[in-house]
């Protein structure tokens, strides 16, 4: 972290905290609450009206992914995936997350490669990748925004899994 | 040996402020193995290039590794690396770099760089599986990689405090998606001792909770990682000790306890002190605070000279980021010297072997079987050399497979907390029975708090252990954007080290600001040890 960026107390990157400083004045506005769950504990989510994220940009670009909304929100050009940001808590400080695509499935400990496979093929879900070097942590595909959520949240609900999540994009700040 | 060339774009990578300088690059080459980076503001190709022997020319200037008062500091403030070269380099450990990008063909990284082990997270399988640095902001990684592993005795730059350690770059926050996280902190478990984090949640007064998924990734790599000898996961503490001032103009800051990665079991949190051996004002302070590296100064003067990428230098690095992988080196030092350490082993011999910095402060105490504490600077800053030296003879505690836990002891005492400023503290207690808990010596504390405040940086927040030794889990604070709440907020503790479990244990909040009240609706209590 540079000097100058440490006597304001945080570090600026890529113009993301300033957006959520500017964003934060807002608020969630209008706030629409949602859930998820994490790990084994259902968690609450609440709408932010003020942002949208966008995992589409260019990349090597400076865009951040989270954008505000400044008026109406403008529909996203065909092939971009303009999606919405939620908070960890109802006010403005609340912790922002967002939705790129994909959920995090936990296997029941056991699983067995073959039992995994039919199970992905029953709720017909493609694996991406296996996480890290285990094998009961898998990623599997699904589309940016809402739709992960949903899908997560269904295959949580669904008994299957030893748990399901969406694959949050969280700003993490440099120290 | 492999060397980045800076091919069309990319300006610097030095960052603001103090000074940088270009790379050695020798030439273009064939890009043979290196697909390009679309929109990528670095370009790199691959050349060979000899292996150099002699001086390292910025060394001298490393005052984190030998300070001899070169920089304006006191002699000796430092982290004891060079002494500890005697005993070993690295050799045969693994360090990986978790962070935004890391420049592995950087001629300093490059002949410690583990082949086929790095990966790169902005392309996933796609493209080169290389975590260099694609924009031109992104040199915290290289920097953070050049304090733990760069290379010694080539005649390039200066040299990490483990100059031969096997380095392992992964770039998770070039996307910061969860899965990506996760990933990169279970990657190469079977090899790498020491996974490094110079980054966290933000800085801004509020607890921030992790997700399970991380979580999950640090209790699979204690357990599982080196055949069940585990990995050692070091976070930064954090850079927020000074978010807002009070009415003196005094600093006031957060506390790593508000970081929801800093308080998990199996991170070893690492905190700064300058070269004279103090805490710079922007470092956090904290109770689960381990041992600290070096860093700048308050005026960012005396920073950490390491690498920056394209083949480039920097002399300007600092915060927690620039101390945490000192922290990391002198575990990886450890480890070469003694592979068979498991991660509790590597926690308490850096404890132990800690040396006491600011030795005239107040503030370190010991009492009972405790080992020397300070809330600024856990059990003092990292002695590599000695921490080296122990792990030769070190007596294993064993992994987590003999790790003993005791609680959650839980209470829900719906104690009201009377308005501030200064007061009164409620307090409230569990007894923990030595009959049903068999801990002796204390590894670490687990505080799980939920309160109902209308402003929770007026809360004062303490525990008091049987013995009377205090773990300062929270510190009345202004937060940037709102406090948020404490809800099941897990505080955690490594002060109570060595002491033992049984007695009767206090928490105690005071309200140290006026015009908000509240209550502590719930508490519990979770004990680690052996």
């Amino acid at each position: 972290m540079t000097m100058n960026a440490r006597r304001a107390g945080m570090t600026l990157r890529h113009g993301l905290w300033l957006t959520l400083a500017l964003a934060a004045v807002c608020g969630p506005a209008q706030a629409q609450q949602r859930y998820w769950y994490d790990g084994g504990e259902r968690r609450l989510l609440w709408a932010e009206s003020g942002l949208r994220a966008d995992f589409n940009a260019a990349p090597g670009t400076k865009q951040s992914v989270i954008q505000p909304v400044i008026g109406d929100k403008p529909a996203a050009p065909a092939g971009t995936t303009d999606t919405p940001v939620y908070r960890d808590q109802a006010d403005a400080g609340g912790r922002v997350r967002a939705l790129p695509g994909g959920v995090l499935l936990g296997l029941r400990p056991g699983t067995s490669a073959t039992a995994r496979d039919a199970l992905l093929a029953r709720h017909g879900l493609r694996l991406v990748r296996p996480i890290g070097d285990r094998g009961d942590l898998l990623l599997v595909a699904s589309p940016p925004g809402d739709a992960s959520l949903d899908l997560a949240n269904r295959l949580h609900e669904s008994g299957d899994f030893a748990s399901a999540s969406p694959n949050w994009w969280q700003p993490r700040q440099l120290k | 040996m492999l060397i980045a060339v800076l091919l069309a774009g990319g300006c610097g990578g030095g960052g603001s402020g103090g000074s940088s300088s270009a790379g050695n690059g020798g030439g273009t080459g064939s890009v043979d193995g290196l697909p390009a980076q679309d929109g990528c503001t670095y370009r790199y190709t691959l050349t060979s290039s000899p292996q150099l022997t002699g001086t390292d020319p910025l060394l001298a200037s490393q005052w984190h590794l030998a300070n001899t008062g070169q920089s304006g500091g006191l002699a000796g403030e430092d982290v004891r690396a060079q002494a500890a070269w005697a005993i070993s380099r690295g050799e045969g450990a693994r360090v990986a770099v978790v962070d935004d990008a890391v420049d592995i063909l950087h001629p300093e990284l490059s002949p410690n760089a583990v082949a086929g082990a790095s990966y790169n997270y902005r392309t996933g399988s796609v493209g080169n599986r290389w975590p260099l640095p694609c924009l031109a902001d992104e040199t915290h990684g290289t920097a953070v990689a050049g304090v733990v592993a760069a290379r010694d005795g080539n005649a390039v730059a200066g040299a990490g405090v483990a100059p031969r350690v096997g380095l392992v770059g992964l770039n998770p926050l070039a996307t910061s998606y969860a899965a990506d996280i996760a990933d990169a902190l279970g990657r190469g478990l079977t090899d790498t001792g020491v996974y490094n984090s110079s980054w966290g949640s933000p800085d801004n007064g509020r607890p921030n909770r992790v997700d399970a998924s991380f979580g999950v990734a640090i209790d699979n790599g204690i357990t599982n990682g080196r055949g069940g000898r585990g990995a050692v996961y070091v976070f930064a503490a954090g850079n927020g000790g000074c978010i807002s001032t009070n009415a003196a103009g005094q600093c006031v800051g957060e506390s790593s306890g508000l970081d929801g990665y800093t308080n998990h079991l199996g991170v070893l949190v690492a905190c700064s002190v300058d070269h004279r051996g103090r805490r710079p004002y922007y470092g956090e302070t904290g109770a689960n605070i381990l041992v600290c590296g070096s860093t700048s100064d308050d005026a960012g003067r005396a920073a950490i000279t390491t690498l920056a990428p394209q083949g480039g230098t920097r002399s300007n690095f600092g915060g927690t980021s620039a101390a945490a992988p000192m922290v990391s080196g002198a575990a990886a030092l450890a480890l070469a010297a003694n592979p068979t350490l498991t991660w509790r082993d590597v926690r308490l011999l850096l404890a132990r072997t800690a040396r006491r910095n600011d030795a005239a402060s107040p503030d370190w105490v010991t009492s009972g079987p405790g080992l020397p504490h300070h809330p600024e600077y856990g059990f003092g800053t990292v002695d590599a050399q000695a921490a080296a030296s122990a792990a030769r003879g070190w007596s294993s505690v064993g992994g987590s497979a003999s790790l003993i836990s005791c609680g959650p002891y839980t209470r829900s005492p719906g104690l009201a907390v009377p308005d501030g400023p200064a007061g009164p503290t409620v307090e409230d207690s569990v007894t923990v029975d030595a009959a049903g808990c068999g801990i002796t010596r204390i590894e670490h504390v687990e505080v799980a708090f939920t309160a109902s405040h209308s402003y929770i940086g007026d809360l004062r927040i303490r525990l008091v252990s049987p013995n009377g030794l205090v773990s300062r889990l929270a510190d009345a604070r202004r937060c940037l954007s709102g406090c948020g709440s404490y809800s099941d907020w897990r505080f955690s503790s490594v002060r109570h080290m060595d002491e033992a479990a049984a007695g009767t244990w206090r928490l105690q909040v005071t309200d140290m600001q006026a015009n908000d009240t509240g209550s502590v609706q719930a508490w519990g209590l979770r004990i680690w040890g052996r």
